[in-house]
């Protein structure tokens, strides 16, 4: 150091200054009454920033950062758990609503009785069943088909009557 | 209260851990592992230090307080994200500054400019003065509020000068609290001293 550098005095105070630097600004104070001036200053002004008592924390407020930190992880618990219940109350209703949405709905057909109302998707699939007919043509069991026949016959004296 | 019985085993776990020579390393594991009592322990240990830095970057002492609330639930939360990099010590130092940023954030609308009473100051003291007596640093300090002074400069310059003077962070600790270059740090703490010396005017 040959000439006078406030930013490298100061560094100088906080002996941040690596070996060399250090050497070169103790050899420039001897010489300079300016500098020796500045760091005098410097250094008072680091001894105002001195620990105070009265401005330690107490026991009272140490203690109080304790219970902060307690109650702020019940909360981060009571959070998560509030969190899960929620979603498994989400998941409850998104079930009953789709059972109530999606259930094969009833009809009273009269006193004492209950039918199923046909969906269209059901009817649908039933008559893409194939006919006994064509049960025959495709080369199926024989008795197979005469179930079928049967079963079409009672179906349609079930309707006639009803 | 499950929280009073809670507390109480923490409290003999901080006890435990105090009759011991744990490092800060292996408490921070502790307690990321689900420890509370080394989490406790670590309050324990570094709330005195914290709180002098507290009290310089915030006007009242209940605001302090407040800071270093924040300051260690936000550690208790965070403590999965401790990279181990730099010490829990610069970590919670780093927590604590960006606290006190977001809090002079909130409440730079509502602030009102501090008014240091210098000449009322000195006329109950220029007693001695008159007489030529020197004026040691230990009275100017009385004289005047170094926190005063500290809360007239911009957010920037009490910040560099709270963690040098007050907290006695390296240049290196420093910089990775602010996040800057090293280069950076001892800039802004020069200007950071002279503007700090000009506003506190003469100390001897």
């Amino acid at each position: 150091m040959t000439e006078c550098d406030d930013q490298l005095l100061s560094a100088f105070h906080d002996g941040e200054l690596p070996p060399a630097a250090q050497a070169g600004v103790e050899l420039h104070l001897m010489t300079c009454s300016r500098c020796a001036a500045q760091l005098a200053e410097l250094q008072a002004t680091s001894r105002l920033f001195e620990p105070r008592p009265d401005r330690d924390l107490t026991a009272d407020e140490l203690q109080r950062i304790h219970t902060a930190v307690e109650d702020a992880n019940a909360q981060h618990v009571w959070r998560i758990f509030t969190a899960i219940t929620a979603l498994a109350a989400s998941v409850l209703i998104i079930g009953a609503v789709w059972l109530a949405e999606f259930s094969v709905p009833v009809q009273q057909a009269g006193e004492g009785t209950v039918t199923a109302v046909v969906e269209p998707w059901e009817t649908v699939a039933t008559t893409l069943r194939p006919t006994p007919a064509e049960m025959f043509e495709q080369g199926q069991e024989p008795a197979t088909a005469k179930a079928t026949l049967d079963e079409w016959m009672l179906q349609g004296i079930l309707q006639e009557s009803n | 209260m499950p929280r009073c019985r809670n507390y109480s085993l923490q409290l003999a776990r901080v006890m435990e851990i105090r009759t011991l020579e744990v490092s800060d390393a292996d408490l921070v594991r502790a307690a990321t592992a689900g420890d509370d009592g080394a989490f406790h322990a670590l309050i324990d240990r570094h709330a005195t230090g914290l709180m002098r830095v507290a009290m310089s970057m915030a006007h009242r002492r209940e605001d302090a307080e407040d800071l270093m609330q924040e300051t260690f639930i936000g550690a208790y939360r965070g403590l999965k994200n401790f990279e181990h990099r730099s010490s829990i010590r610069t970590w919670l130092t780093q927590i604590l500054t960006r606290q006190a940023a977001k809090a002079w954030h909130r409440s730079r609308h509502h602030r009102k400019a501090l008014s240091i009473h210098r000449g009322d100051e000195e006329s109950t003291t220029s007693g001695p003065l008159e007489m030529g007596t020197t004026r040691p640093a230990r009275s100017m300090e009385q004289r005047l509020d170094v926190n005063e002074v500290l809360q007239q400069l911009s957010p920037q310059f009490r910040e560099i000068l709270t963690l040098r003077e007050v907290r006695g962070l390296s240049y290196d600790e420093i910089a990775a609290v602010i996040n800057v270059p090293r280069g950076t740090v001892e800039s802004r703490l020069f200007r950071a001293r002279a503007e700090f010396r000009s506003k506190m005017g003469p100390l001897e």
